[in-house]
């Protein structure tokens, strides 16, 4: 990492993805105790179930991955434990491309995974070895 | 599910912040500012620890706190295990609902804890899972 470079900036965390052993115990804590609202789950086939405070791309909550889902070749590391996977923070979506040359002009390490038409997202690690995203909606955002 | 959403009206802003642990305090600062561009909130509060990096202003920015590793929660791997008492995530609500947020809270929740953080005040509880959760109010956030 070279320079200071202090143009790049992320707007917000999205989401926190935690890994659950009941996912519709989990889903129900987070809507009852939390009033998180189901965020457009079922685009995913309900793998996460994303629960926000509000819309995708403007709210921010979890996204619920049950504990024993397969690891996934794309996303190395996933653990079938409850507990953290991954946490990430939202750009707009003009902004993705420019995150992206911003992380290969630093020399961090990264892979660039497209979610269809709900948004694209890159994912990193931080020094600790933290799993970290940058993901952009390409929904029109209200 | 709009009608438990209406029903629990806790007016949660959105994510706060992650804790999560870190083995070189300067070295993680220096990542989440020139990577992601957070910037240090409250810097000397709380004893340095954590160290709070937001995306904007107290009660605006989203971002991460970081906690300083303790040394014997590395794996052999080199793969970081927050401490337990620090590893959460934080919910943001106004300072004028924190009260009935902690109502709320007291039907659904068997943990329930309250600090004061000075410039801002928490409750702590847990998910059904574990996970440790902070819903957290600042005390002058920018209306």
């Amino acid at each position: 990492m070279t320079g200071r470079t202090s143009s790049f900036r992320v707007n917000a965390l999205d989401h926190v993805a935690i890994r659950v052993t009941d996912l519709s115990r989990a889903k129900a804590f987070y809507q009852l105790v939390l009033g998180l609202i189901d965020a457009d789950s079922d685009a995913w086939g309900g793998v996460p179930t994303l629960l926000f405070t509000s819309e995708a791309g403007s709210g921010t909550g979890v996204a619920l991955f049950p504990a024993e889902h397969e690891a996934d070749p794309d996303e190395p590391g996933r653990k079938s434990l409850a507990g953290y996977d991954h946490f990430a923070f939202r750009v707009d979506d003009d902004a993705f491309d420019g995150a992206v040359k911003h992380l290969q002009a630093l020399g961090v390490e990264h892979q660039c995974k497209d979610h269809g038409d709900l948004c694209r997202s890159v994912y990193f690690k931080d020094p600790d070895g933290h799993q970290l995203e940058i993901t952009a909606y390409k929904l029109p955002v209200p | 599910m709009a009608a438990t959403r209406k029903q629990t009206d806790l007016t949660i802003l959105g994510l706060d912040h992650v804790a999560i642990a870190v083995r070189d305090m300067d070295r993680a600062k220096a990542f989440y500012e020139l990577v992601l561009g957070l910037r240090e909130t409250f810097p000397g509060q709380w004893d340095g620890s954590p160290v709070l990096m937001l995306s904007g202003e107290p009660g605006r920015g989203t971002g991460v706190a970081l906690y300083p590793e303790h040394a014997d929660e590395v794996s052999a791997d080199g793969h970081v295990a927050p401490p337990d008492e620090d590893r959460h995530f934080a919910f943001r609500v106004p300072i004028e609902r924190f009260e009935q947020v902690c109502a709320h809270l007291k039907q659904h929740v068997l943990m329930h804890e309250v600090r004061n953080h000075g410039v801002s005040v928490s409750v702590y509880f847990e998910d059904p899972d574990d996970n440790r959760i902070e819903i957290t109010a600042y005390r002058d956030a920018p209306a």
